[in-house]
């Protein structure tokens, strides 16, 4: 190439490399192009690629950065070689990279699994390790969609649930709904009215729901359903159940808050980190998330 | 006491592993004092367990280690996640259950969930899910489509390892860089090279620089520009053979290379191929470990057998985690615990399996080839005979440093002091008082040939060989390690700084000096990693050799010069992952070839007719050459007469 400079826009020009067992090597490897450097091994590829080329690419790099961003990278040792020109930052792809870190995966390496988190945080759906069933959080105006959804003519009961599945008398509390106006309730599946409560025996487990409406299903209920569902929610801390007056036991249960209605199961906000095991937000706390434990092995011990 | 462990009754057995409440009276007796205690036995396992936690030592860590397994967490069964993260689910399935998918599995079930998405959900969601589906398909593009999503990277190989950092460099889309790959294709059954080299072209096409260093013919002949180096190794090496494209490098008459792949060179294939000596076999039966379908494998004894597939096709579960461990167990004692099969057959004609991996020979750096192959110890022992020595008075391990006496003390024979920088990663330093020659000055004043024992750790082991020419015991354990194309590396190159393939190629050379008994199972994962193709045949002269002192050979293996020499072919597949776990073919080379279900077969039948054009070119130039040859004398004759 007359013009040198030309020649450094389309090949790196190497003058002099000495590194290892390099004999003064010149050559010129053109840019922009797929090269295949091959010889026998140990014939000195990797001092030319490695050690030569990659080496300065990198050092220069390194060098044209701060000394206080310098200090925590290693600075390679200058190769020994009189000329590079033409040069690119470079990037290695080496093999002996593999990290030995066991919360290194495919999928953190490759970031598909941040990717995930932040897909699972954004449109995941919180499932109850009890039942099974999508716990959803829901506005009360999402509620009354869901109810006018039903039938017209449909029956039910707006339920309360305010205590389930706990010991105790709950005389005062009864008494209580009572004078904030609430007429009949369900106590251990059974209808009874407030003013005339059942004797609850305080060595077992009861369930009470308060009746906070009883209407059929039919156009222009919003807002009487509205107000009803909002003192439910207040009542019950966010959930509210639906009972079919024809159905007792088809319930349908409405949250308005991350909760497992039946089991209680919450779930706080839910963010990427939740879904990290790399964070306490989200590892296993048995195994710290590194998913399995050294276990000395009867197997091993006895050969 | 003499009671052999099976024949112990079950509450014995538990009590002996897991202690007992109740105290037990212990009688010490060694002949000359004997006096008895009443404790509790505190059991086997706890025993372990207790000196695992108290212990300091690296070594005793490492040492209890090998009793050690690992379980899945019984909390969050492997998912490693709180049960919070795990309740949430996306079409069913929470993010653990679909980290269990293979890349392949998990672009198809991420293409699938844009569909049923609800249009609020596909709007947040389509950016995360181009993301994540662009890197999915980078990573198929590279012959990744296999791994599971949630594997280790500390399990990959690393030439998986170097693909998936390759995947996402084509993901970040940087233009004008200098991409600088090493054997990229290692590992790579030939069918995925090929989508390899696009994926190489296509960062060549984003406007970047790739240079490659690769041995591979297909990668060579596709370049844009060659480069060959040599024309020998280590001293011998160093020079620029030829350079440009294919076809000049294929014309250049100095280049191994381009005799290679001209076919005027090449690994030749045996005449005959061997049969199981004595027609007997090794069979495992109904091997099921991983994605395997109750394979049965009969390995001919006595014979080089090369097992084959497509990567996750099964070939290491089968070979490494049955076969490999369930031998190791019965032959060595060795502690391991093998896949799951019905019966090993044939294991009575084998004395001993050893397996040459490619996990490195020493952790440390105070382990080199010199020690590991045991030649330091005839070095040590030369250096102690030598008139100066003696007069001073040193014995052998004067010149070790790993002993106190000749080691330089301020660095403990490390020649590097580590520095902890605590929440940085440790810095090694050179020691200044030996300046990293790991001995002290009065050590190094003894000198054989002008050289002192930290000279002679520096010599490349075929320097070595030469230094020590008249000493055999030294000179033969280097001439080993030369032969299995070890020649440039140092004698005393740390074990950290090895490859995979050159420890794997190091243990290779100490098993090849031990005196064999001729009854032993060889088993070598992908040897060729690394070497040239005069290398390769270098290295299977030396497999040949093994196999013909009576041992047999099994080896996993994508190269198809290796392939094509072997006696016997077992493919695994036909695909990776769950599409595969079945022997597809088994036989000679030309059997597997005759298989068109096998995609090594369909390779490795070009592979065997390009090696038959090659031949029939030789021997027509031959014919021409020496016809003319014939004219000129004849002429010569004529002028003469």
């Amino acid at each position: 190439m007359s013009n040198p400079l030309a020649s450094a826009l389309t090949h790196i020009r190497v003058r002099g490399a000495r590194e290892h067992n390099l004999k003064n090597i010149n050559i010129d490897i053109p840019r922009g192009k797929l090269v295949v450097l091959t010889g026998l091994s140990g014939s000195g590829k990797s001092s030319l690629a490695f050690d030569t080329i990659y080496a300065e690419g990198q050092r220069r790099y390194v060098e044209s950065l701060s000394a206080y961003a310098r200090q925590f990278l290693e600075l390679m040792q200058k190769p020994d070689v009189d000329l590079i020109e033409g040069l690119s930052p470079a990037i290695s792809i080496e093999q002996k990279t593999t990290s030995k870190n066991p919360r290194s995966t495919v999928g953190t390496v490759t970031e598909i699994y941040d990717y995930m988190r932040l897909l699972w945080a954004r449109i995941g759906v919180p499932h109850s390790p009890a039942t099974g069933l999508p716990i959803q959080a829901m506005q009360v105006s999402q509620m009354v969609d869901r109810i006018l959804e039903l039938p017209v003519g449909t029956k039910l009961y707006l339920l309360a649930p305010v205590v389930r599945d706990r010991k105790g008398e709950y005389k005062k509390e009864l008494a209580g709904f009572l004078r904030q106006g609430f007429q009949r309730a369900k106590i251990d599946g059974e209808f009874h009215t407030l003013d005339d409560p059942p004797k609850l025996d305080k060595k077992l487990k009861h369930d009470i729901e308060i009746v906070v409406d009883r209407l059929a299903v039919k156009a222009g209920l919003e807002t009487r359903l509205a107000d009803s569902l909002e003192q439910a929610l207040k009542l019950a801390d966010g959930i509210a159940m639906l009972e079919l007056a024809d159905a007792p036991f088809e319930r349908i249960l409405l949250s308005a808050r991350y909760a497992c209605p039946v089991s209680g199961f919450t779930i706080g906000e839910i963010e990427p980190r939740l879904f990290s095991f790399n964070n306490p937000a989200g590892a296993c706390p048995a195994c710290d998330g590194l998913g399995a434990q050294l276990k000395f092995d009867a197997e091993r011990v006895i050969p | 006491m003499q009671t052999p462990w099976r024949e112990l009754d079950g509450a014995v057995q538990r009590a002996i592993l897991h202690g007992t409440k109740e105290k037990i009276r212990f009688v010490y007796d060694d002949g000359v004092r004997r006096f008895e205690t009443l404790k509790a036995f505190e059991g086997v396992l706890p025993n372990l367990e207790r000196r695992w936690k108290e212990t300091d030592s690296a070594w005793v860590r490492e040492d209890l280690a090998r009793f050690q397994s690992q379980a899945a967490c019984p909390v969050c069964a492997g998912k490693r996640l709180k049960p919070e993260a795990l309740a949430v689910k996306i079409a069913g399935r929470d993010i653990a259950e679909a980290s269990v998918d293979s890349i392949k599995a998990a672009r198809e079930w991420f293409a699938q969930l844009e569909q049923g998405l609800r249009p609020k959900e596909k709007e947040i969601a389509a950016r995360i899910l181009k993301e994540i589906n662009d890197r999915l398909r980078f990573l198929v593009d590279v012959g990744l489509e296999y791994l599971n999503l949630g594997r280790g990277s500390g399990t990959l190989s690393g030439g998986e390892s170097q693909r998936i950092r390759l995947a996402s460099q084509i993901g970040s889309g940087l233009t004008g860089v200098l991409y600088v790959l090493d054997e990229p294709s290692i590992g790579l059954h030939q069918r995925d090279n090929s989508r390899l080299l696009e994926t190489l072209r296509r960062l060549r096409d984003l406007g970047n620089s790739v240079l490659v260093v690769e041995h591979d013919e297909e990668a060579i002949l596709t370049a844009d520009y060659v480069i060959d180096m040599g024309p020998a190794a280590g001293v011998h090496g160093g020079e620029v053979v030829a350079e440009g494209l294919p076809a000049q490098v294929e014309a250049a008459p100095a280049s191994i290379t381009g005799q290679y792949l001209l076919g005027e060179r090449e690994i030749p294939i045996p005449e005959k191929r061997r049969w199981a000596s004595q027609n007997r076999f090794l069979r495992v039966i109904g091997a099921s470990g991983n994605n395997l379908k109750s394979v049965r494998a009969e390995i001919p004894l006595g014979t080089f057998c090369c097992v084959t597939g497509v990567s996750g096709g099964g070939k290491s579960t089968l070979i490494i985690e049955t076969l490999y461990k369930a031998a190791a167990r019965r032959l060595n004692g060795a502690s391991e615990v093998a896949a799951p099969h019905d019966a090993l057959e044939g294991l009575e004609y084998f004395d001993k399996v050893i397996d040459i991996d490619q996990s490195p020979i020493g952790r440390t750096p105070r382990s080199n080839p010199a020690t590991y192959t045991g030649a330091f110890t005839p070095i040590r022992d030369w250096f102690a005979a030598l008139p100066e020595a003696k007069a001073r008075g040193y014995g052998p391990g004067r010149f070790s440093f790993n002993v106190k006496g000749g080691r330089c003390e301020a660095c403990q024979g490390d020649g590097v002091i580590k520095i902890e920088m605590h929440f940085l990663p440790d810095v090694y330093v050179t020691c200044d008082t030996c300046r990293g020659q790991r001995y002290n000055r009065e050590t190094l004043e003894v000198r054989f040939k002008g050289k002192s024992i930290a000279d002679v750790l520096d010599l490349t082991v075929e320097e070595g060989a030469l230094v020590f020419d008249a000493v055999p015991s030294i000179r033969d354990k280097l001439q080993t390690l030369a032969r299995v194309g070890l020649g440039y590396v140092k004698i005393g190159q740390q074990a950290t700084t090895l490859s995979g393939g050159e420890a794997q190629r190091v243990k290779l050379s100490k098993e090849l000096a031990k005196r064999a008994t001729g009854r032993t199972l060889y088993i070598l994962d992908e040897p060729t990693t690394g070497l040239h193709f005069e290398d390769v045949r270098r290295l299977l002269e030396v497999l040949q050799e093994l196999v013909d002192n009576g041992n047999t050979v099994v080896v996993i293996e994508h190269n198809l010069d290796v392939i094509k020499t072997a006696d016997w072919v077992i493919d695994l597949g036909p695909e990776g992952g769950d599409g595969g776990g079945r022997i597809v073919a088994a036989g000679t080379p030309e059997a597997v070839a005759a298989i068109p279900e096998s995609w090594t077969g369909r390779y490795l039948k070009e592979a065997l007719a390009r090696h038959e054009a090659r031949r029939a070119a030789r021997v027509a130039r031959l014919q021409i050459e020496s016809a003319s040859a014939k004219r000129t004398a004849r002429r010569r004759t004529k002028v003469a007469g």
